[in-house]
């Protein structure tokens, strides 16, 4: 093979001319006859697309003597680079910790159970609240902190006082006005707390006017609870103008989007607080929020 | 000679998290909604940043295994039966619609190159051959040719061997192994001998047409 058809086979990656990956240095072989390419052709070097083993380089260098192209002077000068791969070990280790996937009852390991079924925000706020509000003091605890957490609301209080959580959807204010979902607990000293979302799901799904002051005096007045022990939150798939426009009207309230919760609260939950129907019902929020 | 699929996309095939959570990064990438998970602290931070490249690594890593698939068949059995045709550029690659961006290669799941054939010297108007995966499964090589008027195509399809596939009624010109030649083995790894032979098949009945 002439010098120059053999370098513009191979791949330039920067300044580095002696840069050939694996299929080239393949395709290489493929139309020469000496004893390197021969072995390259005839996998005899343990090839392995995508890239090449240290010891496979070993044995390159020791065939490379006593050739005379590119490939072989690079392998001598011990200029010959082959396109490394990014460790994917990193990677997948990077993308399990953000989304918490030694989780055995992940989300993302459950399968919507009704996925032809689209819920409306009431149905959805319901099932949220059924699956926080277990039966079980400790399930519901630990459930409830997991959302708080998510949230960022649990510098409110600590985790023992949520003992007497209470979780209502679509919890009557005035005027047939509705909080979606209220989180309500008591410390030991008898103060109430209260986390109010108000929960969107889709395109058109905004902010009604009227409705963030409303609910905040609700929880001011008939409530009796202060701004320092409430959190106030909408939560929506993403940040549409007219939320942002209410919500910079009304300073006390945060937003969240409904992925980066739901993934926050996969975070913050165990496996053994949890089961594989919240985790189908979570799927299924999952699904209709995105 | 096993041909191994990588192990970035190995993961995204076998673990349904994986899947999960990478098609959720490179979807919401895609569209310019990528939020961080409501809880990250600084800490973390450099994590979500490692995440988005593993998951755009996924996707390059899948198209690159295609284009090493592709160029372990198809150029050099093209060469071993007489072919020396020349290839589009990928960036333009003409009377093909294919496209081999990144993106698209990840969506449409094959990869098709166009071969330039139109000095007519091989009495054909159009080429291409290509490698298609099949809901993660299998690989199939394809191959669409155009014969010239004179040239009868579908004498020379008799002899394409026992690998290929009939063409549907309306995909006429369009070739593909069979479903269970190419499959990929639990360990990742797909066995390239058959396809191999199936392309040498495929083209010794192309070249005895233009041979006459």
């Amino acid at each position: 093979m002439k010098k120059a058809e053999l370098e513009s086979s191979a791949i330039p990656l920067g300044n580095a001319s002696s840069t050939f990956s694996a299929a080239d240095l393949h395709l290489i072989a493929d139309s020469c006859s000496d004893p390197l390419t021969r072995v390259i052709r005839n996998n005899a070097l343990g090839w392995r697309s995508p890239d090449w083993s240290d010891e496979t380089c070993q044995v390159l260098m020791r065939i490379g003597d006593g050739r005379s192209d590119s490939v072989a002077v690079a392998i001598r000068r011990g200029t010959l680079r082959f396109v490394e791969r990014v460790d994917w070990s990193l990677g997948l280790s990077a993308i399990g910790s953000v989304f918490a996937l030694h989780r055995r009852l992940h989300l993302f390991r459950s399968e919507t159970p009704v996925g032809w079924v689209e819920f409306t925000e009431p149905q959805l706020t319901k099932g949220l609240a059924h699956f926080l509000d277990a039966p079980d003091p400790t399930l519901r605890k630990e459930r409830v902190c997991a959302l708080l957490k998510a949230l960022g609301a649990m510098k409110l209080s600590n985790d023992n006082d949520i003992n007497s959580a209470k979780v209502t959807a679509e919890a009557p204010t005035s005027k047939r006005k509705r909080i979606d979902l209220l989180i309500e607990w008591q410390d030991s000293m008898k103060e109430r707390y209260a986390v109010a979302i108000e929960a969107k799901l889709g395109r058109g799904h905004d902010v009604t006017p009227g409705q963030l002051p409303s609910y905040r005096e609700y929880l001011d007045k008939k409530m009796a609870i202060p701004s320092e022990r409430r959190w106030l939150v909408v939560v929506s798939p993403r940040l549409t103008r007219r939320t942002d426009q209410s919500l910079q009207r009304n300073q006390e309230w945060r937003w969240a989007g409904w992925h980066g919760l739901l993934v926050a609260h996969e975070r913050s939950l165990r496996d053994e607080h949890d089961n594989p129907e919240y985790a189908g019902f979570r799927r299924t929020l999952w699904d209709q929020t995105g | 000679m096993p041909f191994e699929i990588p192990e970035s996309y190995r993961t995204y095939r076998n673990d349904t998290a994986v899947r999960t959570a990478v098609d959720h990064l490179l979807d919401s990438a895609d569209n310019n909604k990528l939020n961080l998970p409501a809880d990250i602290e600084w800490k973390d931070l450099p994590g979500f940043h490692r995440a988005v490249l593993a998951a755009h690594q996924v996707r390059s890593d899948y198209s690159i295994f295609l284009i090493d698939l592709w160029n372990a068949i198809w150029p050099p059995t093209l060469r071993k039966s007489g072919f020396h045709w020349a290839a589009s550029r990928p960036a333009n690659p003409t009377e093909s619609s294919v496209e081999l961006d990144t993106h698209s290669v990840w969506k449409n799941k094959y990869l098709w190159c166009y071969f330039d054939v139109t000095d007519g010297q091989f009495g054909f108007e159009g080429l291409e051959s290509g490698v298609v995966m099949i809901d993660d499964r299998y690989v199939q090589l394809g191959i669409g040719i155009w014969a010239e008027d004179g040239l009868e195509l579908s004498v020379a399809a008799t002899k394409f061997g026992e690998s290929w596939k009939m063409p549907y009624e309306n995909e006429k010109g369009w070739y593909y192994t069979r479903d269970d030649l190419g499959c990929i083995q639990d360990d990742g790894t797909i066995d390239l001998a058959p396809l191999h032979q199936a392309a040498t098949s495929f083209l010794a009945a192309v070249g005895s047409l233009v041979q006459g």
